[in-house]
């Protein structure tokens, strides 16, 4: 038990490192951009004098180092400060975009599990006949297609040629639960089958080799029905080694909204950031990528965790 | 137990599709449903100072109104001011204002307003873009006679004033309105009233202004404003009837909704030039015979038809569209590569000439001009090597930088749109075009109060401009819009920001 404790504690402590680091090279990466945020606020037809006025209003002529340590002090207190460009406190800018973002992600994850797992469990029994060609043939396709593109299918298919679902995923604090299941159906969906196409190929493989083990075998003998044998004891070991890509694909689910929320018009994490690093507002940037790089660090920690917890070898330690 | 999990997330995943059609409109059917697609984010602002790009029109020219407004040939019409007159010498401007007006929170409008607005505009704390526009006013030249009538004295005479104080950041707002309030709550005299308006927010809504001083207007109860930046999202919101209004169709879906019996498409007039720009004191530019090459080898209505795939006209080397009274030709040049080359040739370069040229999608179509003109300069032996750059820092760190670049300009009135880029003092000078005689012509126009004196100065000056300048002008833009059927009342304006929702009215 300590030892499981001292691994946990251990992988924490990594991450906070990680995240600590991520700020740094967010901070510098900004630093080195080209272009000027006032000039961004004010227009190119600005004159030098409202530049200079509003440079100064924004403290952007303090050194880098400063900047840097008077914003990350403000973090450690869990204020983020205010965006450059409107003034507003980032947290209250900041609140409502991670709540649809993380709406739409767990809609993903949810509908990614069985577009991953059935395909995968279906070509495994079915190992080699047409069926399984034909997914491994459907999967690769999706595989290669971009996310942009398939988001652009899926609005064709649903939206122009159904006329099914809305084209713009526009929701608020006012929209209600079946506005939201509305709008963010097609992002969700096409997040899913991104992420689904990853990782059937590697279910599928991972459940045959379990298949043609010998514990299988063995409970096969026994007579178990080969609906338990599938479910009971071939998946679950299948799905120890899948852990992993599915906190990758938290990772693509992070850059993937970028693209997908634009497509659909969704105010999520995505489109801010991008919005952000436009107007050069480096605060709400920094803030904005920061929150996705903890995210991404906290799954790869919980993944980690994970295997550690369902590894048998480290259980048996306790 | 775990397959109990998996059904259930089925069944989850079933309902997530949400696959019942028709409830998609309820909350706001009696809307006008404006569709923009620009969006500036965290960056859009009330606060008519603080008008940074097109999408804080969406908002700004629904809640505000201005001392006049500006029609499609750039002539000044009447909206808060109902009349004006200037002194005998061209320096005082008198505005009589319009009785009876309020503002959106019930208060008068009179001249104390009008006064703290420009006032305002040209308060050196004040972040805005205004004062590089208003450069002529000084604050204590702005004067409240009595209630109902404003002066606006200048140092020279300004014979332009009533078009150039008509600007996008000129909305009037309530005397002693602060900076940081106008940013997220307006209070204007206009035809809609804010509901709800967040920076970087999804939606935008508005209501009925009822105590709007023109009578019977706004036609609709209420508007809302969404923003969309792909195409094909835009594409499908009019077609299934979601949007009312698209602001902006991008040339690349236009096809698409032409044959639609439901989508009526609208254009503006010209709404902005594209330009291909020279700096007239650099080699090989500072050559007069080469600039002349480079404005012979263009074919301007092919590159209307492939750039802009027709939607624009053919401009001629000057920030003046052929169609206005202010033109000094009713036709662009024709190209003329045989001219050309016999140009290049008797400036030294009979071996052609090896240039770069430097674009980015700052504007739309700019790439893609580049690329036309570079394949059209070919033909009389100027190779030109076009470099792409980022749009996001092409304004930034490209333009006004390089040599030749291309660039676009929004339409102005055609004294400001002479004067604007291309005077010697310019900050914006992105031609290096430095000529005492163009300035002069413009100074005079300036002082000339006789308007068919004036345009005749501001032909003499776009000829020179054309004849011996480093500016090209292929083209100019026209902004496409999609209207639903069953919708009128919406007329679409050369300046892109000039947003009037008041006739608009729609059938369900």
């Amino acid at each position: 038990m300590v030892q499981i404790l001292r691994l946990i504690g251990g992988r924490i402590l990594l991450s906070l490192l990680t995240l600590l680091l991520v700020s740094l090279i967010i901070f510098a990466a900004v630093e080195v951009l080209p272009g000027d945020v006032a000039t961004r606020i004010l227009g190119r037809e600005a004159t030098a004098g409202s530049l200079a006025a509003l440079r100064a209003q924004l403290h952007l002529e303090d050194p880098a180092t400063l900047r840097y340590l008077r914003w990350l002090g403000g973090i450690v207190r869990g204020d983020f400060g205010f965006a450059l460009t409107s003034a507003r406190p980032i947290s209250v800018i900041l609140a409502p975009k991670l709540f649809n973002t993380l709406i739409l992600a767990l809609a993903a994850f949810l509908l990614y599990l069985p577009l991953a797992i059935i395909p995968a469990l279906i070509q495994a029994i079915r190992r080699d006949r047409p069926v399984d060609h034909g997914l491994s043939v459907v999967t690769l396709v999706l595989l290669s297609t971009p996310d942009f593109l398939l988001a652009t299918i899926l609005l064709f298919i649903f939206v122009m040629t159904a006329g099914l679902l809305p084209s713009m995923s526009i929701v608020d604090e006012t929209s209600t639960f079946t506005e939201y299941l509305r709008a963010i159906a097609l992002p969700a969906l096409t997040l899913a089958i991104v992420m689904a196409a990853y990782a059937v190929r590697m279910l599928r493989d991972n459940l045959i080799e379990v298949l043609d083990s010998e514990y299988v075998r063995m409970a096969e003998l026994k007579g178990l029905s080969r609906r338990r044998v599938l479910l009971r004891h071939a998946l679950p070991n299948a799905l120890i080694p899948s852990l992993n890509i599915t906190a990758l694909n938290v990772g693509y689910v992070i850059g993937g909204v970028v693209v997908v929320e634009k497509v659909f018009s969704y105010p999520g994490l995505g489109s801010q950031l991008v919005n952000a690093l436009q107007l050069l507002d480096y605060p709400l940037f920094e803030a904005t990528v920061l929150i996705a790089a903890g995210f991404y660090i906290v799954a790869n920690m919980l993944a980690d965790i994970g295997s550690i917890l369902l590894n048998p070898r480290l259980r048996s330690g306790q | 137990m775990r397959h109990k999990l998996w059904l259930s997330t089925c069944a989850g995943a079933v309902l997530m599709l949400g696959l019942v059609p028709g409830s998609g409109r309820a909350a706001s059917d009696n809307c006008i449903k404006v569709l923009g697609y620009e969006s500036s984010g965290e960056k859009e602002s009330m606060d008519p100072s603080g008008m940074y790009s097109g999408d804080d029109a969406y908002h700004i020219f629904a809640a505000y109104n201005r001392l006049l407004d500006l029609d499609n040939n750039f002539q000044a019409v009447p909206e808060l001011a109902e009349s004006y007159e200037v002194s005998a010498d061209g320096k005082t401007w008198t505005f009589h204002l319009r009785k009876g007006v309020k503002f959106h929170d019930g208060s008068d409008f009179d001249s104390a307003d009008v006064v703290y607005s420009f006032k305002r505009l040209l308060d050196p704390q004040l972040a805005t873009g205004a004062k590089q526009v208003l450069t002529f006013l000084d604050p204590d030249g702005i004067k409240a006679v009595d209630p109902l009538t404003v002066t606006f004295t200048t140092k020279d005479p300004v014979v332009e004033l009533p078009v150039l104080i008509t600007n996008k950041f000129t909305g009037i707002v309530a005397d002693g309105a602060k900076a940081e309030d106008l940013r997220l709550h307006e209070n204007g005299t206009g035809p809609f009233v804010q509901e709800e308006f967040t920076p970087g927010g999804p939606v935008r809504l508005f209501k009925k202004n009822a105590h709007y001083w023109k009578a019977g207007l706004p036609k609709a109860d209420c508007l809302r404003v969404t923003v969309a930046q792909e195409p094909v999202a835009a594409v499908s919101a009019i077609k299934s009837g979601e949007v009312d209004l698209v602001l902006n169709v991008d040339p690349s879906v236009i096809s698409t909704l032409k044959g639609d019996p439901n989508v009526q498409l609208l254009q503006t007039p010209a709404s902005n030039s594209m330009t291909v720009s020279m700096w007239t004191d650099t080699p090989p530019f500072d050559d007069l015979r080469v600039r002349q090459a480079m404005k012979l080898v263009v074919d301007r209505q092919a590159m209307v038809d492939t750039v802009l795939l027709g939607y624009g006209e053919v401009g001629a080397d000057n920030p003046v569209p052929t169609g206005s009274p202010a033109s000094f030709t009713k036709q662009a040049p024709a190209a003329d590569i045989a001219k050309a080359k016999e140009l290049l040739a008797a400036a030294g370069h009979a071996d052609g000439l090896k240039i770069d040229m430097f674009t980015a999608e700052g504007v739309p179509g700019m790439v893609r001009m580049a690329q036309v003109y570079a394949e059209m300069a070919k033909a009389a032996g100027i190779e030109i090597n076009v470099n792409v750059t980022p749009a996001e820092s092409f304004w930034d760190d490209v333009w006004l930088k390089k040599p030749l670049l291309t660039s676009a300009w929004s339409m102005r009135p055609a004294g400001e749109g002479l004067a604007y880029p291309y005077r010697a003092i310019s900050d914006v000078n992105e031609t290096h075009w430095k000529r005492q005689d163009y300035d002069d012509l413009l100074t005079k126009a300036n002082t000339t109060v006789d308007a068919a004196e004036r345009t005749k100065l501001y032909q003499t000056a776009g000829k020179l401009l054309a004849d011996e300048g480093g500016v090209i002008v292929p083209m100019f833009v026209h902004q496409v819009l999609a209207l639903r059927k069953g919708c009128s009342g919406y007329t679409p304006h050369a300046q892109n920001f000039n947003l009037n929702f008041e006739d608009i009215s729609c059938t369900k």
